[in-house]
């Protein structure tokens, strides 16, 4: 009689566990269910820091909002609050251990109750292992490129928030303490959800303290009145934008090369995949597009690569950055491994990073790295073509232009001329002559145009 | 009479609402900029005002605080004070420039910043702001360029800020002299950034050997390295210098902000600053606080650089090896040998038989807590061993040099 209630509760609260688990959970081996806390990204420009003192010890709870770790960086002090609940059941970095990357596993989280003696022959390894630190001072300038990701040309950015700019999300403030319509309502007026304090229950910013909020004034500089022009400040994002296309302009001998591509096939082949999804996927252009240029990276490998001290790093994994515009700005998340991932996980890949991106829940190792970008402007009927900055220190990005109709000449089986529609978009790839040569680029634009035209070959 | 030990509320101390308010009207800490100066010259006092300020101040508040801190040395959150400060120097102060003579008593500080280590005496004006953190992301030179101008309209025509953050004046890229070192502490939302000044110290010739620890070359830290620059006085007195800051200040965050000097009664009465300046001022905190580090007289495996040699009057087969974390002494990975200078091994584990501390555990010794190395290393049976004995006094008294350890440890 009580077997079945028991079994019941039990099947509840292994639901209940499970909803409360953050969805960075992993199931690792024999390991009990866990999260990997990793370095975060405490300013848009931190490429790595050292751990300070632990504010917790293994067995020791944490509430969301407590110290889990100081750490430092370039002579800043920081707290590392961990936005989560849960028990420490490893440290995987002790204190001083220096320069270690953002985005290595420095910790072990579990839920309460959990049996952490388990975790004590946990390695970093069975973390995931850690990433190299980053190469030694000289060559910091060619290692931070590689982080904060920026997309090539910036179309005007969508209006930044008031007060602070926009900047890349940091896990300090990952997850601000307000509900979610206030949340909304916040972004719809613009207003800096930092800077309010809240009045509901824990804390919790209401979309009453955003209202009152639009109506107060926010500090800092106001323009005299009738002044003939308004001093924008530069958010960390955008000098961080700034200095990385600069120094792409000033290191990368960029060359273009265009290419007209046919895609009424491509179009036909996204329709009749899409009228068969039953809404399991939603395939788009872009989606193709990405595809292709695993393809051709494959083909072409040269242009797969970066130019680093005393090498050419040719990759073996070809992972694509894909320009995303969010209320913040730019960001560029990474879809990784794109020769090996069909249409359909690079299609929900995308849509996943995007929204992730517009929610800034990005993490570090999501948006940095990557060995070649597309910037897709075909949402903009006005963009024919154009070219983009390359994204260091990858050697090559695609430029998307949008879909136009197009009159082509055809011959017909009589032998009469005729015209024909064809639906054709301009393609603009910008190569780093450093480490592609013209015919080098030219070639993987053939191969680019010969999968796009022919979609087909994908399969192959 | 066991030593206060704060343990984890050591870490940035979350500000849980205070008992005892600074300011009777609350209202103060919430206007959008705030403009403070400090008449006192405790520097415990002043950096826990600073905290203070930085955790209750509005969220989206620009406030300037500046202040003046009698003689001390001021070391980063992460750093070692054996590896960075000649501790014996300043245990017995510095001479005073007017009476060579009469010696200055010398404080040993670590704030919660990051960064290395610097020097603060009365010629020298702290200047500290405190934003939102998106200032810090969007700009971190921003502060040390404002103070920059005004130091510029002062007349010090050369004043900028490097890529280490600094404020330095020099002729040239190459001849540059540093004024004054910035440093960062972020708290969820807010960032504060805080540098020196030099103005017109009257002990800068002794700074060097101040910064310059004897067990520098034996050490191998995972603390924060400090790194030195050669330093010069900008020659302006302090008020003219605080008055161009609250300038420049007021100039960048627009409106007459009025310049409220903090009452320090209020201050040292208000609950949450009394705490703080009672937890920096414990050797807990200034020494417990070091990452882990090494002090070896020769090469390991770990460390094998060259070690200075040591003094001729040490016994010559002397090794020692210590390995310390939070300032304690992990007797199982530490060995002392060679204290006999006559044949015969003589090795001593340090702490069992300390005369002063019965309680000593077996596999641990406080180093910060190490009156006198002589009765840490004695052997009660030693002291009827001439030879022996007399060994230990000098390697003692060497080990005392080194750490800092003796009498009228100010």
């Amino acid at each position: 009689m009580l077997a079945p209630v028991l079994r019941r509760q039990a099947l509840q609260q292994t639901k209940y566990a499970r909803v409360l688990l953050p969805s960075l959970t992993r199931w690792y081996a024999s390991f009990p269910p866990h999260t990997v806390v990793k370095m975060p990204a405490l300013s848009p420009t931190m490429t790595a820091g050292n751990i300070g003192a632990w504010g917790k010890k293994p067995g020791d709870s944490i509430e969301p909002g407590e110290v889990l770790v100081e750490i430092e960086t370039d002579k800043a002090q920081m707290d590392f609050e961990f936005q989560e609940e849960g028990v420490l059941a490893k440290i995987l970095k002790e204190s001083g251990e220096k320069d270690v990357p953002v985005g290595n596993p420095i910790a072990i989280l579990v839920e309460e109750g959990t049996d952490i003696s388990a975790f004590e022959s946990f390695t970093l390894k069975d973390a995931g292992g850690e990433s190299a630190p980053p190469a030694p001072k000289e060559e910091k300038k060619e290692e931070s490129s590689s982080s904060g990701s920026t997309p090539a040309p910036t179309p005007a950015p969508e209006p930044e928030e008031s007060g602070s700019g926009g900047r890349l999300p940091t896990s300090l403030d990952r997850d601000p303490n307000i509900t979610l319509q206030a949340r909304g309502l916040a972004v719809e007026k613009g207003v800096n959800v930092r800077s309010l304090k809240g009045t509901g229950p824990g804390g919790k910013i209401t979309e009453e303290d955003v209202n009152k909020a639009v109506s107060a004034p926010t500090a800092g500089t106001a323009t005299p009145a009738g002044a003939q022009y308004e001093d924008i400040p530069i958010s960390g994002m955008r000098k961080t934008i700034a200095n990385r296309l600069k120094e792409s302009m000033a290191e990368n001998p960029h060359y273009f090369v265009s290419s007209s591509l046919s895609v009424s096939k491509l179009l036909k082949l996204r329709q009749a995949l899409n009228s068969k999804a039953d809404g399991r996927y939603k395939l788009s252009v872009n989606d193709f597009l990405i595809k292709a240029m695993g393809v051709a990276c494959k083909k072409v490998p040269t242009v797969n690569s970066s130019w680093r001290d005393g090498v050419i790093r040719q990759f073996n994994t070809v992972d694509v950055s894909v320009a995303v515009a969010t209320p913040t700005g730019l960001i560029t998340p990474i879809v990784k491994g794109v020769e090996g991932k069909g249409l359909q996980s690079i299609s929900e890949a995308v849509k996943d990073l995007a929204k992730k991106a517009r929610d800034s829940k990005l993490k570090p190792e999501e948006y940095q790295g990557g060995s070649i970008s597309i910037s897709n402007m075909g949402m903009n009927p006005a963009v024919e073509r154009f070219t983009a900055v390359i994204n260091p220190p990858q050697a090559a990005i695609l430029a998307i232009g949008s879909v136009k109709k197009v009159a082509v000449p055809v011959e017909n089986d009589d032998g009469t001329t005729s015209v024909e529609w064809d639906e054709q978009i301009v393609v603009t790839g910008s190569f780093d002559h450093k480490v592609v040569d013209g015919a080098v680029g030219a070639e993987w634009m053939k191969e680019f145009k010969q999968v796009i035209e022919n979609p087909l070959e994908l399969l192959l | 009479m066991a030593p206060f030990r704060p343990s984890l509320s050591l870490l940035s101390r979350i500000s849980a609402p205070s008992k005892v308010p600074l300011f009777r009207d609350a209202t103060v800490l919430a206007k959008p900029v705030q403009i403070y100066t400090s008449p006192t010259h405790d520097p415990y006092l002043n950096l826990a005002i600073e905290q203070y300020l930085l955790r209750n101040c509005a969220k989206s508040s620009a406030v300037l605080f500046l202040y003046v801190n009698r003689p001390c040395v001021v070391i980063g959150r992460n750093q070692n004070p054996w590896m960075e400060v000649n501790l014996d120097r300043r245990r017995r102060g510095i001479p005073s420039p007017s009476s060579p003579s009469k010696h200055t008593r010398v404080d040993l500080v670590r704030r919660r910043s990051g960064g290395g280590t610097v020097f603060h005496d009365l010629g020298n004006v702290n200047w500290s702001v405190i934003c939102p953190s998106a200032s810090f992301d969007f700009d971190r030179n921003r502060h040390a360029e404002m103070v920059s101008r005004a130091l510029r309209r002062l007349g010090v025509e050369e004043a900028r800020v490097n890529d280490r953050h600094d404020i330095v004046v020099g002729p040239s890229e190459k001849e540059t002299y540093k004024v004054s070192g910035s440093a960062y502490k972020l708290i969820t939302g807010r960032a504060l950034h805080h540098g020196t000044c030099l103005l017109s110290s009257p002990h800068l010739p002794m700074v060097s050997e101040l910064l310059r620890s004897p067990a520098e070359g034996y050490m191998q830290s995972k603390g924060v390295r400090s790194v030195r620059s050669p330093i010069r006085n900008v020659e302006l007195g302090n008020e003219e210098f605080i008055d161009a800051v609250i300038g420049e200040f007021r100039k960048m965050y627009e409106g007459e902000t009025p310049v409220v000097d903090v009452d320090t009664e209020a201050a040292v009465q208000a609950t949450w600053i009394a705490e703080e300046m009672e937890t920096i001022q414990t050797a807990d905190w200034k020494y417990g606080q070091t990452p882990q580090f090494t002090f070896s007289t020769h090469p390991t495996e770990e460390d094998p650089r060259r070690r200075p040699p040591l003094p001729e009057d040490l016994p010559p087969k002397l090794r020692i090896h210590l390995d310390v974390r939070k300032g304690i002494i992990d007797l199982n990975s530490s060995s002392i040998s060679g204290l006999r200078s006559d044949e015969g091994e003589c090795a001593v584990r340090i702490g069992e038989n300390d005369l002063y501390d019965v309680d000593a555990k077996a596999d641990k010794k406080t180093l910060y807590e190490i009156v006198d190395w002589g009765t840490a290393l004695s052997n009660p049976l030693d002291l009827q061993d001439p030879l022996l004995f007399n060994d230990t006094r000098k390697v003692s008294d060497w080990l005392n040099k080194m750490f800092g350890i003796g009498p009228s440890s100010m």
